[in-house]
């Protein structure tokens, strides 16, 4: 430690005078220190030995409940003197008792203290008992201290004389009138050679800032610079950094690229044609109407009608086409194809991307958002990101659907991974996995999976199968941060970006 | 997605033997059916639009029952015809040309008929795409007198119709009653309407509408007329199948009714299964496992289809109540469900090829890794956007129709109008704030072409007490630098959110890329900040 005293330790030796000790708070009061400063100021001092710290405990006195009470009704054995006075002097016992509205216990410990400090007497009349006021007109002794308690709010015992501090031990003894409260202070003196060190601070000159001049000039060697409170607090600062949802989607996205996926991007605005029609999903489908699909206003997509594609897509939809199904059964509109709508999902972007490349084998992906008419709410946004994965290839088949999304689970941190059947309408076999999440105690949908049923891909000229999954990224990501409400996740409130970790281990 | 709620007790009533509420619940989800909530005598489960005859429990303990306890596959039906015959009215061809229907006995019960109601409902939201596709009738057959008559009626035509007890007419019933205001659109003509009636003239139903009153069905109903009308028959017969299927899941008696058109007539129901072929090589295929013949005759039981070996394929029956069979992978997948979807074991994927990121992606990060060295914090806004906030900086505005989340009404053209937005609902937080959004907005190709370009802008904003433009400027610099941009230069320029004089055009190659400056204090006001902001939009594309 260096002889060389800190501004803080500074301070404090000029608050303290030669004699006395004196409190930590009253040292607060007299300089712009915290509290907090001072205590390590104070530590500091005492290890170089130039201060005494006194560490003392100071019991105080305050009234408690029935301390209270008695200040403001009067105590019991007042209440009974009281009562009988203005009966005529004597009652009966347990009438007394009844009338003031006191418990057994209570009322035999206040006769007991009326008797003793000479207030009643209890006599046996005609086989009854009965109590008997005595004339008695000053205070008791026990009232005087409560209400002197009450007028100060608080006593230091050391300042009771030692009459009154009898009389409070008989107080005490009454559960519930008397609060004793402990009290440690901390006093501090200085000695002669805090004194001595504080005249040489003041002769020391100490300087602020090393300067260039001084650097270069070699005059550092002769100036002192001022020690720092290397504890104190200092200004916040912020890094620079990257949304969550970002960091999220770079980890997918990195799980994909590490399997060896292609990534892909497309248009948000398609027609219907291709975000619906070409995928087999019937025009009087319930996910087509305005309540769930976003549509724009007053626009069609012109290319549409000039898509020689468009005669296969109908004859598909109406019968099956050459593709070996019953079809939907249904009158096609090209109307209907030629809206233009803000993507549902990213799945027509793959498709697409299969139609201009017919790959014979292939392992694409992408994440990217897409689009539902949706209010929003704690749980629903209209605008949201997806992950989609295909693989297509020989000998490529449902099973390895499921081994490589147990696989893709896996690295993203689920262990409890299941697959259930169900149902959509561009995929035959379609399933879904479930996993299960320690975090939330239940299972969780994470994505829809499935083959691509021929409808959609034999247009195309896909001869192999095609397996496809794919899922909503919020809801994981919802997970992975604890956030109950999903708008939370784009308010982009800087409080929360700036602060939050990232999430590395998930679920 | 279609729920039902059922008690555990009422499922095991149509079970082959009883099942415990553990075993139901490990069952359900192989069938592909969800559960969305278990109580301890009662489950709601979540089923597939594509299986409307799981809409009721009799539906699912039958699938159970082929499933589960092998009962015999039963696809095909003999039907007794019944004395009923419905005449269409020639008139009747313009406006709703299709009836189809059946006769029943079947003792009725509360719950059977809250459960025949609620099917009824399914089919009608479902197949019937809210009644567009068709409208079912169910009619006590007991106060119809015979036969029946499928005909039109004009506006001014009265009746009592269902849970009424005075006579409406036809214009009151349809501006009047909630399924009149409902489903009024859907018929195609303001004159005539059609009409139901029995020989005494009585209204069994206005279709799509309103069923009449007098032949409303009660738990202590025991015979029942279905009436079902259409424009196109196929999902009609598909939803009278279906009913069909289930009143003899519930142990009713059903009968053919006679539907006698101008010039032909129909005997309905008409429940002849349907024949495909399925190959166990697209079986391997699609699925994954190999199987025999017999195997794969013993899967197609458990789903309540017959299948048998004809040449190299095996030809399958399929109940007609199974409207989703379309092609030869619906009935891979129905092999799948017999086989046991729990049962197929996963495979590792042997398709190696390398990973390929999109180039884009690279420059995006690059971009995003210096505007964060230079001290921003990423911020994600959304795509659409309020037409008032973008209005004063975007030209032809690409508008969505009927957003549910209105002011969220078109496709952004700029993003630092949403940016400015983001600064608003961060005054209390400390300041100097600087964010960053690389992101897409959406223009015209051109002002008479319908096509839309989207493109990707990187925008960033400061604001602080000593927000500059040479502090922006001095960014934009250090982006463009570090991307290793050549040829790029600043002219003053004008912008509505730039201070008159404070404004520059980021140009490449003679094209104006982007815009930078400090932004106007009119919005500032008017999102209540205090700071002065500066800021800058470069278009991506156009940068490299």
């Amino acid at each position: 430690m260096s002889a060389v005293l800190h501004p803080i330790e500074v301070e404090i030796i000029k608050v303290l005078r030669g004699e006395d000790y004196i409190a930590l708070n009253e040292i607060a009061k007299q300089t712009k220190l915290s509290l907090d400063q001072i205590r390590r100021g104070v530590e500091w001092l005492k290890e170089k030995n130039l201060v005494e710290v006194k560490e003392e405990t100071s019991s105080f006195i305050e009234l408690d409940t029935l301390g209270e009470k008695s200040v403001a009704e009067g105590l019991p054995e007042r209440r009974i003197h009281n009562f009988l006075n203005k009966r005529g002097g004597r009652e009966e016992i347990e009438i007394v008792r009844k009338e003031i509205g006191m418990d057994e216990k209570e009322f035999s410990a206040a006769v007991g203290f009326a008797i003793k400090n000479g207030l009643v007497k209890v006599i046996k009349e005609n086989g009854k008992i009965l109590v008997e006021a005595l004339p008695y007109s000053k205070s008791l002794d026990t009232e005087v201290l409560l209400n002197k308690i009450f007028s100060l709010k608080q006593i230091e015992i050391n300042q009771l004389s030692s009459y009154e501090r009898k009389i409070l031990n008989e107080l005490v003894k009454r559960p519930n009138y008397i609060k004793i409260k402990e009290v440690k202070q901390i006093t501090v003196k200085a000695k002669n050679d805090a004194f001595k060190l504080l005249e040489e601070y003041y002769k020391a000159n100490y300087v602020e800032k090393l300067t260039p001049e001084l650097i270069v000039s070699g005059m550092w060697r002769n100036v002192k610079l001022r020690p720092y409170d290397i504890e104190g607090t200092v200004p916040v600062i912020y890094p620079g950094r990257k949304h969550p949802v970002q960091d999220f989607i770079d980890q997918v996205r990195e799980i994909f690229l590490n399997f060896g996926f292609e990534e892909i991007e497309g248009q948000i605005v398609l027609s219907s044609f291709w975000n619906f029609d070409a995928l087999f999903i019937p025009q009087d489908h319930p996910a087509r109407e305005m309540q769930d699909t976003f549509y724009l206003k007053d626009m069609v997509d012109k290319s549409v009608r000039k898509n020689p594609l468009v005669e296969t897509i109908r004859n598909i939809h109406e019968n099956g086409g050459n593709t070996g199904s019953r079809g939907w059964n249904y009158k096609w509109s090209i109307a209907e194809a030629e809206k233009m709508v803000l993507r549902t999902h990213t799945t027509p972007i793959t498709l697409q991307y299969l139609y201009k490349n017919r790959p014979l084998s292939a392992k694409v992906f992408s994440i990217d958002k897409v689009f539902r008419n949706e209010n929003l709410d704690s749980r629903h946004l209209f605008e949201f990101h997806q992950y989609e994965g295909i693989v297509t290839g020989k000998n490529v088949t449902l099973r390895h659907l499921i081994g490589i999304l147990s696989s893709f689970y896996k690295e993203l941190g689920f262990k409890k991974v299941k697959f259930w059947p169900t149902y959509f309408p561009y995929t035959e076999p379609s399933m879904e996995a479930v996993a299960y999440v320690d975090k939330i105690g239940r299972w969780l949908e994470l994505c829809g999976m499935g083959v691509f049923r021929p409808e959609v891909v034999e247009p195309a000229g896909i001869k192999n199968p095609v397996l496809a999954w794919g899922g909503g990224l919020e809801r994981l990501i919802l997970l992975a941060y604890d956030v109950d409400d999903i708008r939370f996740l784009y308010e982009n409130s800087l409080g929360w970006l700036r602060s939050v970790n990232y999430a590395r281990t998930k679920f | 997605m279609p729920v039902l709620s059922f008690r555990f007790e009422r499922l095991n009533s149509f079970l082959k033997r009883r099942l415990s509420k553990e075993k139901i619940l490990e069952i359900l989800p192989l069938l592909g059916l969800n559960i969305e909530d278990v109580s301890d005598d009662e489950i709601k489960v979540e089923y597939s639009p594509n299986r409307p005859d799981y809409g009721s429990p009799a539906g699912i303990a039958k699938a159970i029952n082929y499933f589960y306890f092998n009962e015999a596959p039963r696809i095909e039906f003999q039907l007794e015809r019944s004395d009923y015959k419905v005449y269409v009215d020639k008139n009747v061809k313009e406006i709703r040309p299709y009836i189809i229907g059946m006769y029943a006995k079947l003792k009725f019960s509360e719950e059977t008929l809250r459960e025949l109601i609620s099917l009824q409902e399914d089919l009608h939201e479902g197949i019937g795409r809210r009644r567009r596709k068709f409208a079912i009738g169910l009619h006590d057959a007991s106060k119809i007198k015979p036969p029946i008559y499928y005909t039109v009626e004009a506006a001014e035509f009265k009746f009592i119709p269902l849970y009424n007890d005075k006579p409406m007419s036809i214009q009151e019933i349809l501006s009047q009653t909630e399924q009149g205001k409902l489903y009024a659109h859907l018929l195609t003509r303001r004159d005539l309407f059609p009409i139901l009636k029995d020989s005494l003239g009585q209204v069994l139903s206005f279709p799509p509408i309103i069923n009449g009153n007098v032949t409303m069905l009660t738990e202590r109903t025991q015979e029942i007329f279905v009436d079902i009308t259409a424009n196109e028959l196929e999902q009609a017969e598909d939803a009278l199948s279906i009913l069909a299927t289930t009143l003899m899941d519930y142990g009713a008696k059903v009968y053919t009714v006679e539907i006698n058109f101008d010039s032909t007539k129909m005997e309905t129901p008409n429940l002849t299964p349907r024949k495909m072929y399925l190959n166990s090589y697209n079986i391997k295929k699609i699925l994954g496992i190999s199987l025999k013949s017999d195997e794969v005759i013993e899967a197609l039981k458990k789903v309540n289809m017959i299948g048998k070996t004809k040449d190299k394929q095996i030809e399958v029956l399929i109940p007609r109540y199974r409207t989703d069979i379309l092609h030869e992978v619906d009935l891979i997948e129905e092999v799948g469900y017999g086989f046991g979807y729990n049962r197929l074991k996963p495979l590792p994927l042997k398709l190696h090829q390398n990973g390929r990121p999109l180039k884009i992606k690279r420059i995006v990060r690059d971009i995003r890794e210096c505007l964060i060295g230079l001290g921003f914090i990423e911020v994600m806004t959304f795509y659409l956007a309020n037409k008032d906030d973008q209005k004063p900086f975007t030209d032809n505005l690409i508008e969505v129709a009927e957003p549910k989340a209105k002011e969220y009404n078109v496709l952004r053209g700029t993003i630092v109008p949403q940016l400015l937005k983001v600064l608003a609902s961060n005054i209390h937080e400390p300041y100097p704030q600087k964010i960053f959004e690389i992101g897409r907005t959406f223009k015209l190709r051109d002002e008479n072409n319908d096509s839309i370009k989207e493109e990707i802008k990187i925008a960033a904003l400061i604001t602080h007490s000593d927000a500059s433009f040479t502090e922006i400027k001095s960014v934009a610099i250090a982006l463009m630098n570090y991307l290793g941009i050549k040829n790029y230069s600043f002219k003053a320029s004008m912008h509505p959110y730039f201070i008159e004089g404070r404004c520059a055009a980021v140009i490449k190659n003679n094209k104006k890329i982007g815009v930078l400056g400090e932004i106007s204090p009119f919005y500032l006001q008017k999102e209540g900040l205090r700071n002065p902001a500066s800021g800058f939009e470069i278009d991506l594309e156009n940068m490299i």
